[in-house]
């Protein structure tokens, strides 16, 4: 095996200074864990950054004026088991029990499923539909807030190398009415295509995983146009299409088509 | 640097505490092991088997993705920490008596979430329950249906297994009664004897240095930087190994065809990636590595191969071995009839190629050596993961040069073989290592070595051209059949046979005397092409079936009237090419399918179901299974021989040949002692997988021990019985006549007087001793070998080239019920039912068991499973999750009948089943998928039902 070191830090600064050393952060390790294993790591040794002492990362729930934050070390099997997350954000269950399995869902975290830079990710594209916002430490120890999305397209998906994620803030009150769907080839394999939307009133907000090497959001989509709508949007978009030995581009959106048909008649 | 790991950690291992260092990388389930926790079980790698799965902290969890030194004050729980634990034993219970594991290696992972899920619901347990809780775990032998229900049982919600099977069953005597294993209690406790848990910590370790390329001469290997390396005992290159060995020992040599030659190592040139470059020894598996990446390898380029088709139009550099004109491996050819003429008058001809896609055997537990030397003695034994201990013993000796009376294989229990283990390659390295240093060395094949360099099988083409009259009979069939060996099927594997046999037996149970078929197998840049459940069985059934079906639309014909038209009619029935069938329900189990099923029903329910835009499909088709292989010029021979010996104490122990693989034979062979002794099953031991303790025997493949140790077991036990009658009447004081034998009892009936098994052994073996009391029977023993040779079998080749390799013929019907969705190419299969005909059935609850196994392969192998290729011959599955085995959510519904209808030619009239369910699978539900996609007219000539090549058919139908 490649590692070569498991440092556990004392503090942020340590952290982070490990990682832009080109540490890698480990929590769960169910995705990160796997990668290195198969060597998909091209580097003859790794240092492992194990988080499990840093205080400051998340590792509850809080509720505040309907804005229900996430810690980062919170376990997948935790997060479906929150009752808040039970009563209003249905979206996130359903992702949840679409990840993995039982003992998968032990040990992963939700930060490791955002930075784990699949772009399919169950809660990369559920949290990106329900418009959450992330917080974060930088590399100067400041402590920052930015949408999900843009993270992901600005850093995670370039690498991790300069802050770390604290929690996930979402506003419940955009969730109440929310769903995540996905296809692949057998019950919870990694997503061929996923989709996870919000209804507000009559519009519909949403992100599609699968399509791009980045997750695509879609907002204010009129319930009766959903799925012609949100098809053209799909089709029209300028982004790096992705194909793989599963599907195909074009077998990619005749998917999305069949979930958006289903999701159309479930709302 | 601050905040380093300290050097020890200390963790609760089922209550007990433990200190130690570890590797910096160490995985748990790799610690557990070396810590001497033999439950745990490695197949994956990569968190998708959860064959490791243990609790950390009360949590289910993976430990193949836990780093060990991240365990550090932790509780740790693995199976064999549950000893005490009602719930666990209440879960075992059931396991047992619901017939839910085979080769039990992933079972200790699949209690641990059992118990997890049963803990989470308890009164509220269903179904679904069941699956979502037990989605993290696979298991390739049982199909999931039993361990569903032995989860519901231990619910409380429904019958055991054995219950509801005795009930249907009217058993007298053993044989045929549903009694559990006998090999369950040791595999359920994580005390299963596989290779890995004979490792010992001060083994050496085997890594091997594969080729990264398809094709391509071997200019330079430098090995300076890696032998620097500390912790290196040697690195060999196949260059230097030659003088310590001789070339591959072919597992089949037979029909002219040709060989590589090749050694384990290659010497000058790669033929696929994943080819063994280099052998390195270490003292660790890390050493190992870090050594493996300071080899510097310089190739040259040669045309790659990829594709059978292509690699038959080779030529010069495109050919693989230096020694042929062409990359065909063999080219068989059988005429017999009038086709042309028949086709110039037929009504119908129909034309199809139709191809089934590379996939192969996945077993969970992959391949695995400890190899001990000893220089001194110059004797060998090795631990390994083989179905043919006694096989492998022949091909070590011959390639090592050492005396097979040194050589001892100890198998022990093997998790799935399928086929897969029937040959050997890779396996040679660690061997090499051991003799060259004279120390142990272990091997443990990664998954992904196993994807890259380990077996394909299927991948066929085959053109069909059927002649039909108008009123649907067949008059005459023509197959052309090219099959990709990838770079061998006959020498480092043994696949070859499967086209053969596509060829063979593609008229199937039909009539028809005008065939004509050409099988080509074509060697190409892959890995080798081995045995796989089915071997071609499932070709011959794809191509006469879809033939059939063809014929039938063209006809406006009912499908299943052009197959009752053309059925054989009665037995023994010669398929044209040979083989002979010697009886069977061929139109019974037909009929009765066709009445269970209630076809009516269902097309009222398809109709339906269309008119809300979902598609259902149904297809229900007939096969033969024949059974019970025999292949001149191999060491798969007609003939095994059995052990048995009462001993003094009246316990009862058969020794065979016979590898248990998963299928019982503990259980089974005690069964047939059992009976035929007179004793009960709980005082026979079976003994197998050590080629110093059993007679010598072909090993385990093709479904053959219910006929061949069955019958050996018999004519051993007859003999023992004789002289047990001879000493019994002398202690008992009457005629032979007179006496009862029951349950380990022998009684004289008109006394009433009886002794025990035990009281009359001892008189043999001690007091007053076989002098006395066995002088008048042929031998003074309790102890007989016997031999069985299967009659139905006859290599000399008639006039026209045809003989008979296999001896059984089980028949069978098989149903699909399948929805696709034709937007996303997803096909759900929602039913599979089987009425099948195996002769005898020795234990009907392990035989379906055998059959819903084989189901779930090949519905794998249909809609998930696949080995695929880039151009440049890289292969583009790495891992499990991408191969694409089916998990327990892919199960659906399934039902098994059974009509007998004994063999004539073996005394109990058993046949085998072992390959049922691998055989029609694939083209029932190829039927099931062409006719739900009828209203938009596709037609399916491919087992490749994946949902982007059935978008892909789909569409291009469109178009």
């Amino acid at each position: 095996m490649p590692i070569s070191n498991i440092i556990t830090p004392e503090n942020m600064e340590e952290a982070l200074e490990l990682l832009g050393n080109g540490g890698l952060i480990v929590s769960g390790g169910q995705a990160l864990l796997p990668e290195i294993r198969q060597g998909n790591y091209h580097k003859t040794s790794i240092d492992l950054i194990n988080i499990s002492k840093l205080t400051e990362l998340g590792s509850d729930f809080e509720v505040n004026n309907n804005i229900l934050s996430i810690g980062a070390r919170i376990t997948i099997g935790e997060l479906i088991q929150n009752q808040d997350i039970l009563a209003n954000a249905k979206l996130l269950i359903e992702a949840g029990y679409r990840l993995g399995d039982p003992q998968i869902r032990n040990s992963a975290t939700l930060g490791g499923n955002l930075c784990w830079g699949e772009p399919r990710a169950n809660f990369l594209i559920a949290l990106i539909a329900a418009s959450t916002t992330i917080k974060y430490i930088d590399k100067s120890l400041k402590i920052e807030r930015i949408p999900l999305k843009t993270l992901y397209e600005q850093k995670i998906s370039h690498g991790i190398r300069d802050f770390i994620l604290l929690s996930a803030e979402i506003s419940l009150k955009n969730t109440t009415n929310s769903s995540y769907q996905e296809f692949s080839r057998q019950k919870n394999d990694l997503a061929i295509v996923n989709l996870a939307i919000v209804k507000q009133d009559n519009l519909i907000s949403g992100c599609i995983g699968g399509l791009f090497n980045l997750p695509f959001k879609f907002e204010g989509v009129e319930k009766s146009k959903l799925v012609s709508d949100v098809m053209l949007l799909a089709e029209t978009a300028k982004l790096t299409k992705m194909n793989s030995q599963f599907a195909d581009f074009d077998h990619r959106l005749s998917i999305l088509k069949s979930i958006l048909n289903k999701m159309s008649r479930a709302h | 640097m601050k905040g380093k790991i300290k050097e020890n950690i200390s963790f609760i291992l089922n209550g007990k505490n433990i200190e130690g260092k570890f590797p910096t990388g160490a995985f748990l389930c790799d610690s557990l092991k070396e810590l001497g926790d033999k439950s745990v079980r490695i197949g994956c790698q990569e968190g998708v088997c959860g064959a490791c799965t243990v609790e950390i902290n009360g949590l289910l969890t993976k430990s193949c993705l836990k780093l060990t030194n991240t365990c550090a004050d932790s509780e740790i729980v693995t199976i064999a920490g549950l000893e005490d634990d009602p719930l666990t034993e209440k879960v075992k219970s059931s396991f047992t008596n619901c017939h839910a594991l085979q080769c039990g290696y992933c079972t200790a992972g699949m209690i641990m979430s059992s118990r997890n899920v049963l803990k989470q619901y308890g009164d509220k347990l269903t179904e679904s329950l069941v699956k979502d809780g037990l989605i993290g775990n696979i298991c390739r032998c049982t199909g999931y249906k039993n361990i569903i229900h032995a989860v519901m049982h231990t619910a409380g919600k429904v019958q055991s297994l054995v219950e509801l099977e005795n009930k249907e069953t009217d058993v007298s005597g053993k044989i045929g009664e549903a009694i559990t294993r006998t090999e369950d209690g040791r595999l359920m406790s994580g005390r299963g004897k596989f290779t890995d848990n004979y490792f010992k910590n001060d083994d050496l370790f085997a890594y091997i240095l594969r080729s990264d390329r398809a094709h391509a001469i071997i200019d330079k290997i430098d090995k300076r930087d890696a032998e620097k390396q500390p912790d290196v005992e040697l690195i060999l290159t196949g260059q230097e190994a030659q003088s310590h060995w001789d070339p591959i020992s072919p597992t089949m040599d037979l029909l002219d065809l040709k060989l590589p030659k090749r050694y384990p190592i290659a010497t000058d040139k790669v033929v696929f990636v994943g080819e063994p470059i280099v052998l390195i020894i270490a003292r660790s598996q890390e050493a190992a590595q870090l050594a493996g990446e300071k080899v510097r390898i310089e190739y040259k380029d040669l045309p790659i191969n990829t594709k059978a088709c292509d690699s038959l139009k080779a030529k010069e550099d495109g050919i693989l071995y230096d020694s042929w004109d062409n990359n065909v491996q063999i080219d068989f050819n059988f005429e017999n009839g009038e086709l042309e003429n028949v086709f110039s008058s037929a009504d119908l001809i129909v034309e199809e190629t139709i191809d089934s896609h590379r996939f192969g055997a996945m077993p969970m537990e992959t391949r695995a050596v400890r190899a001990d030397f000893d220089s001194f003695e110059k004797s060998l034994i090795v631990h390994a993961s083989t179905q043919v201990p006694h096989q492998f013993r022949i091909y070590l000796s011959r390639v090592f040069g050492l005396k097979e009376n040194s050589i001892q294989i100890i198998a022990g229990d093997v998790g799935g073989g399928f086929g897969s283990k029937l040959s050997m390659d890779t396996e040679y390295l660690p061997i090499l290592g051991s003799i060259i240093l004279g120390k142990p060395v272990r091997w443990h094949e990664s998954r992904t070595e196993w994807i890259h360099a380990g077996f394909g099988a299927r991948d066929y083409t085959a053109k069909v051209k059927g002649a039909f009259d108008k009123s649907g009979k067949l008059k005459a069939l023509e197959t052309d059949i090219i099959a990709d060996m990838g770079c061998d099927g006959a020498e480092r594997a043994c696949g070859l046979g499967m086209p053969l046999n596509g060829g063979t037996f593609a008229l199937g149970p039909y009539v028809c005397e005008n065939y004509k078929t050409r099988v080509r197998c074509v060697v190409t840049n892959k890995a080798p092409y081995n045995a796989y459940r089915g071997f071609g069985k499932d070709l011959a059934n794809m191509l006469i079936e879809r033939t059939l079906d063809i014929a039938a639309d063209k006809l406006e014909m009912d499908q299943i009237l052009i197959r009752k038209k053309n059925l054989l009619k009665s037995y023994p029935h010669q398929i044209v090419t040979g083989p002979i069938l010697e009886n069977g329900t061929q139109r019974e189990c037909l009929e009765r399918l066709e009445q269970i099923m209630n076809i009516s029903a269902l097309r009222e329910t398809q109709s339906q179901a269309l008119s809300n835009n979902r598609f259902l499909g149904i297809s229900l088709i007939p096969y033969i299974e024949p059974a019970g292989a025999t292949f001149p010029s191999s060491a798969f021979q007609n003939y095994e021989s059995v052990n048995v010996r009462v001993a003094a104490d009246g316990s009862v122990q058969v020794q065979t040949g016979i590898q248990s693989i998963g299928q019982g034979i503990e259980t089974v062979y005690a069964q047939v002692t059992a009976e035929y002794l007179g004793c009960s099953v709980e005082d026979v031991g079976v003994s197998w997988g050590d080629t110093n303790v059993t007679p010598w025997g072909s090993g385990t493949f093709s479904s053959r021990g219910a006929m061949f140790a069955v019958g050996a077991i018999i004519k051993a036990a007859t003999k023992i019985k004789k002289r047990i009658e001879i000493a019994s009447a002398i202690l008992l004081n009457c005629d032979k006549e007179a006496l009862l034998f029951e349950n380990g009892k022998i009684t004289n009936k008109i006394t009433d007087k009886s002794i025990s098994f035990k009281e009359l052994s001892y008189a043999v073996y001690v007091n007053p001793g076989a002098e006395i009391i066995l002088d008048q029977a042929d031998e003074p023993s309790l102890e007989a070998m016997g031999t069985y040779r299967h009659p139905q079998v006859n290599w000399k080749a008639d006039e026209l080239g045809r003989a008979q390799f296999y001896p059984a013929h089980s028949n069978g019907a098989e149903g699909a019920l399948v929805e696709v969705d034709p937007n996303t190419g997803d096909v759900r299969v929602l039913k599979i039912w089987i009425v099948a005909d195996h002769g005898k059935i020795l234990n009907p609850l392990l035989l379906k068991g055998q059959i819903t196994g084989g189901i779930m392969q090949q519905l794998g192998g249909t809609l998930y499973e696949k080995f695929d290729y880039d151009s440049e011959g890289r292969p583009l599955q790495k891992t499990l999750k991408e191969y694409g085995i089916p998990n327990i959510w892919s199960t659906p519904e399934i039902e098994i009948h059974h009509l007998e209808t004994k063999s004539p030619s073996t005394e109990v009239g058993a046949k085998g089943g072992g390959e049922d369910g691998c055989i029609a699978t694939s083209t029932a539900i190829m039927g099931a998928v062409e006719d739900a996609l009828r209203p938009i007219g596709v037609k399916i000539t491919t087992s490749d039902l994946s949902p982007k090549n059935l978008k892909k058919i789909i569409e291009e139908n469109r178009i």
